[in-house]
């Protein structure tokens, strides 16, 4: 399986793709994001061992990332290979869902604030 | 020249990439150029499986020392994906980044429609 998902107790939940997200390999990560789409309100993706994706990988990015987005949640992108972020910085998905190249960094992003 | 004639079916698409990277051996194109490659193909390659109405497609692999070019055929829908609108970079709609993809990697497009054909030839500069 080319996704992982793991919840923190800081409320974050990391998202780990790895391998080739191509036409043959785009379904499997389809489900397990629309899900964290779903239910969770911040999270890092972490495209770090992604070798190749394009518009239909990302597809299911933007899609859970829209879902997050519209109940006040954060999402942001963590450590994409250069192919594959030129493809997000190319097609403007960054502008939705920022890139970063630190993990401390990205995780503080979304960490849902203390009250 | 190095052809191939594949389905729209899911299990055939994926049978595009070890086609290009074969057609593509003798030519010594680095990593990251193919990579460029690999990502046009699909997007070309994703748009007639899901909007073209046609069940197979054509793919030819030429190459000389200045470029690169993949020429896909297919007999479904008249599309030119030159002048078809797109969305605009920044807008957060799921879909309509094919397009934006296919002619950000391809140094340039040709299509042309001919006798119920839609010919699609996209080059790279090595």
């Amino acid at each position: 399986m080319p996704i992982s998902v793991q919840d923190f107790e800081t409320g974050v939940t990391k998202i780990v793709i790895s391998g080739r997200i191509d036409l043959a390999g785009c379904g499997e990560i389809e489900m397990p994001l629309s899900l964290a789409g779903g239910s969770k309100k911040a999270v890092v993706v972490d495209l770090a061992g992604v070798s190749f994706m394009a518009s239909l990988g990302l597809r299911s990015i933007v899609l859970a990332a829209k879902a997050i987005l519209r109940k006040g949640g954060k999402i942001v992108l963590l450590s994409p290979q250069p192919i594959v972020e030129e493809v997000i910085v190319t097609s403007g998905v960054d502008e939705m869902i920022p890139i970063f190249r630190d993990e401390a960094a990205a995780i503080a992003a979304v960490v849902p604030v203390s009250v | 020249m190095k052809t191939l004639r594949l389905t729209t079916a899911l299990a055939d698409l994926g049978r595009v990439y070890p086609w290009l990277d074969d057609a593509a051996a003798g030519d010594a194109l680095p990593e990251a150029f193919l990579a460029r490659v690999h990502v046009a193909l699909e997007e070309a390659v994703a748009n007639i499986a899901m909007h073209a109405d046609t069940d197979a497609f054509t793919l030819e692999y030429l190459a000389d020392a200045a470029c690169v070019t993949l020429v896909i055929t297919d007999e479904g829908l008249p599309f030119d994906p030159i002048l078809a609108p797109v969305a605009s970079r920044g807008e957060a709609e799921a879909g309509g980044k094919g397009l934006i993809l296919l002619r950000h990697f391809c140094k340039d497009l040709h299509y042309e429609r001919l006798n119920g054909v839609n010919k699609l030839a996209m080059r790279f500069e090595r």
